[in-house]
């Protein structure tokens, strides 16, 4: 196999499908590129066995063939090439490929292309289109809620699927890890049934895959769906997400409906003082007591050892006073997810769901249980 | 100032203990193990090792080598009576005392010359002291810090007083095998031994650079140790790394139900323990011994710090399914808890902690009361505690426990 490819577009081909190299050497070949030359087309395929990209790359190819090459040594040499110069790369014998660009020469050990895994099969059934920047939009509001926690599988992912309340289709995504959930829906045109046959709970990292796919540019992405993959395509590449196969809880069931105490904030201010307590609250569990009274809401934290902060807001309030101790982190994701000026707070006690939305806008909220103060 | 640092061992303790009650047996070959069939062997006489019988060994195995042996079960609320008497022995002499184990502890002694005279001294009073008032044997090392003084007494055993006097360190060492070493087990062993390294003083002589190159981190703590230095003091309260608990079954377990009530009951068990400590972890471990002596560990560690036996066994179900228990068969279950944090490490007032949104993830949607609460559930906690204190501690089990029913006897 040998080819000619540009430096630039051989660096973004390869940047694009890094995130899924592996680095651990479970297998090996894992942390390899799949490098594939038939007629003017490069095919470069990254998996590690949940999540596969493939990208294609016109070149001008010489030969036809294949090899395996480690991902982040060739990224590193295509770095270092000197830029808007060709680069070729040749398939010697005993799987080292050799590249040169102008006057420099690498040479490079692979694996051979038989060691990669088998591709997955795309989904069967006409793909739907879905804008990219909504997409990216719903995913940025909730991911940051699925569990990062290795005991709760289930969690460990972002639920997608379809609703109707309102006329035409709506895409919802919801979040949760135990402690707080949010939940993200837009307007989303035909979806068709995509979501509404089968369960599709995607994992934290296939997600965040895919964003990056739909924001690689204006555009809308294609989505597909089989029982065990989600598959996305955009341009020239493709991504296949295993979906992850455990139940989701019935979110629904913990959207209180009715949480009488009602406090609205400026986002702004709320996330500013949010941060800066934050800085004194204890390292692991950045615990952070907010106190509602009147129209002020004062936000404090203790370290142990260390000392204390607290900061005061503006708030619309007219409940009674109250204390209620939360995650910071929790409270600070949820407001990050909101685009308004305002924030509103719905609550019934110190121990019960707390629901965070926009003021106006009803397509996002995010619920985050306060913590106990003893 | 040099230091004068005291490692003292009591003489297969075990079976010193079961022969101080019954003095026919002295002379025999004693041998205490969990049990004669299926159990370990937690100590052997000097009688009984001259067979080849070795503590941690498997009883079949002693009984095959010293068929002649007298075979003891485990007595260890008499054995841990008879280590207090000894530690008490210990402080007599200094306040500053580490129990490394029930049978083991470095003494400092430093500065104590106007009272016992040279450590070499000290070491020797303790001796008799322990042997006039218990009856037991100690074998002593007297060096200038933890690390001598522990190969020293190992080196004079049983009944051994050995001394690396200051300055004498490198000599003392150099002649000694690797494996004398912390650290260095069959593996290093075996690496070093191919390049040539059999003794201490062989190791000594490897430049720095070379060990770090060929053992990490490890290898540059190697070095350190082969030239004698150890710097660590002798610590009076050593903070537990982590508390657990685990059962040998004299019969293998095969059933995944069985093996959840075992996990049910260790996990009581570990959580009242972590409880009477005032500390709670993070990481759960769950140790399986197949039914051929291979060992696994599985662990996961939780976003909070947990002391609930429920939360704990949770864990050790999810980490279950990660073995192979059951289709093969199990001798022995542990479960331990690590990454620990003193309850206290926040103030009592003012400390908060995350309440759940759901019960158990995907198993139910309505959050448990206890799951909902952390309040609730800690006060029914310290209320189980409470009555395990006044009725004992099958005063209270979990209800998938109700009778004393032991699977594995």
């Amino acid at each position: 196999m040998n080819f000619s490819v540009d430096r630039d577009q051989l660096v973004d081909v390869l940047t694009g499908i890094q995130g899924v190299a592996e680095r651990r050497h479970t297998m090996p070949v894992l942390s390899h590129a799949l490098m594939t030359v038939s007629g003017e087309t490069l095919t470069v395929v990254s998996s590690d066995l949940e999540i596969v990209i493939r990208c294609l790359q016109p070149v001008t190819a010489g030969e036809p063939g294949s090899i395996a090459l480690p991902a982040r040594k060739l990224l590193d040499i295509a770095k270092v090439l000197p830029k808007e110069t060709p680069v070729k790369l040749t398939v010697k014998e005993g799987n080292y490929v050799e590249i040169s660009s102008g006057r420099s020469h690498f040479r490079l050990a692979g694996l051979p292309a038989q060691e990669f895994p088998e591709m997955p099969e795309k989904p069967a059934g006409k793909p739907v289109s879905i804008d990219g920047d909504l997409f990216r939009r719903l995913a940025e509001a909730v991911v940051s809620f699925a569990s990062s926690d290795e005991t709760r599988y289930n969690l460990a992912g972002v639920l997608m699927e379809r609703t109707e309340p309102k006329e035409g289709a709506f895409l919802r995504m919801v979040a949760t890890d135990g402690h707080r959930l949010a939940m993200a829906e837009g307007e989303a045109g035909d979806i068709g049934d995509l979501f509404a046959s089968r369960k599709v709970l995607v994992p934290k990292k296939g997600v965040q895959e895919i964003r990056k796919l739909a924001e690689s540019g204006p555009g809308s992405i294609e989505l597909s769906a089989s029982d065990k993959f989600l598959f996305a395509a955009k341009g020239d590449t493709e991504v296949w997400v295993r979906l992850l196969d455990a139940d989701f809880p019935d979110y629904r069931q913990v959207i209180p409906r009715e949480n009488p105490l009602k406090a609205t904030v400026n986002r702004d201010a709320f996330a500013e003082v949010l941060r800066r307590v934050g800085v004194m609250a204890p390292d692991k569990v950045h615990s952070v007591k907010l106190s509602f009274s009147g129209q002020q809401l004062e936000i404090s934290s203790t370290s142990p050892d260390q000392g204390e902060a607290q900061d005061l807001l503006e708030a619309e309030y007219d409940g009674p006073a109250m204390k209620i101790g939360f995650n910071g982190r929790y409270l600070q994701d949820a407001v990050s997810g909101i685009s308004e000026e305002k924030v509103v707070l719905q609550m019934k006690d110190e121990v019960s769901q707390v629901i965070l939305r926009p003021e106006k806008d009803t397509a996002y909220l995010a619920i985050v249980m306060p913590m106990r103060i003893f | 100032m040099s230091r004068a640092i005291l490692h003292l061992d009591l003489d297969a303790f075990y079976a010193s203990v079961e022969i101080l009650d019954r003095p026919e047996l002295r002379g025999k070959p004693v041998i205490v193990a969990g049990s004669e069939r299926r159990g370990v062997v937690t100590a052997a006489s000097y009688e009984a090792r001259k067979f080849g019988v070795r503590s941690a060994m498997p009883a079949a195995t002693a009984k095959r080598l010293c068929p002649q042996g007298v075979f003891l079960p485990n007595r260890f609320s008499r054995y841990k009576e008879a280590s207090d008497e000894v530690f008490a022995i210990y402080r007599r002499f200094t306040p500053i005392v580490e129990p490394l184990s029930i049978d083991e502890a470095f003494l400092d002694v430093t500065g104590c010359e106007r009272l016992f005279g040279s450590a070499e001294e000290a070491a020797r009073k303790i001796k008799e002291a322990v042997r006039r008032e218990t009856g037991l044997i100690v074998s002593a090392g007297v060096a200038s810090n933890k690390f001598l003084a522990k190969i020293a007494s190992d080196l004079g055993k049983p009944d051994g007083l050995v001394v690396v006097p200051p300055g004498e360190e490198q000599a003392f060492l150099d002649p000694l095998p690797v494996g004398k070493l912390w650290g260095v087990g069959k593996v290093t062993e075996g690496a070093l031994s191919r390049m040539g390294i059999r003794t201490i003083g062989d190791l000594r002589r490897v430049p720095r650079d070379r060990m770090v190159r060929s053992f990490g981190a490890h290898g540059e703590h190697l070095h350190a140790l082969s030239r004698g230095i150890d710097d660590r003091p002798v610590e009076t309260q050593r903070e537990a790394k982590s508390i657990g608990h685990e059962e040998t079954y004299d019969r293998d377990l095969r059933d995944r139900g069985t093996m959840r009530r075992e996990l049910l009951s260790l996990s009581d068990r570990v959580s009242e323990r972590l409880r009477r400590h005032g500390v709670k972890g993070r990481t759960v471990t769950l140790k399986v011994k197949y039914h051929d002596f291979v060992l696994v560990t599985r662990a996961i560690t939780l976003a909070y710090p947990t002391d609930d036996g429920g939360t704990i066994y949770r864990c050790a179900l999810d980490l279950l399914t990660e073995t192979e228990a059951g289709p093969r068969p199990v001798r022995l279950l542990g479960i331990s808890v690590s990454k620990l944090t003193g309850a206290e490490e926040l103030p009592p007032e003012g400390r908060m902690e995350q309440i759940a949104l759901f019960g158990r993830p995907g198993t139910d949607p309505k959050p448990a009361p206890a799951a909902q609460d952390p309040g609730k559930k800690e006060r029914l906690n310290r209320a189980v505690d409470r009555i395990r204190e006044k009725f004992g501690p099958r005063g209270i089990v979990p209800g998938a426990l109700p009778d004393d029913e032991d699977p594995g006897t």
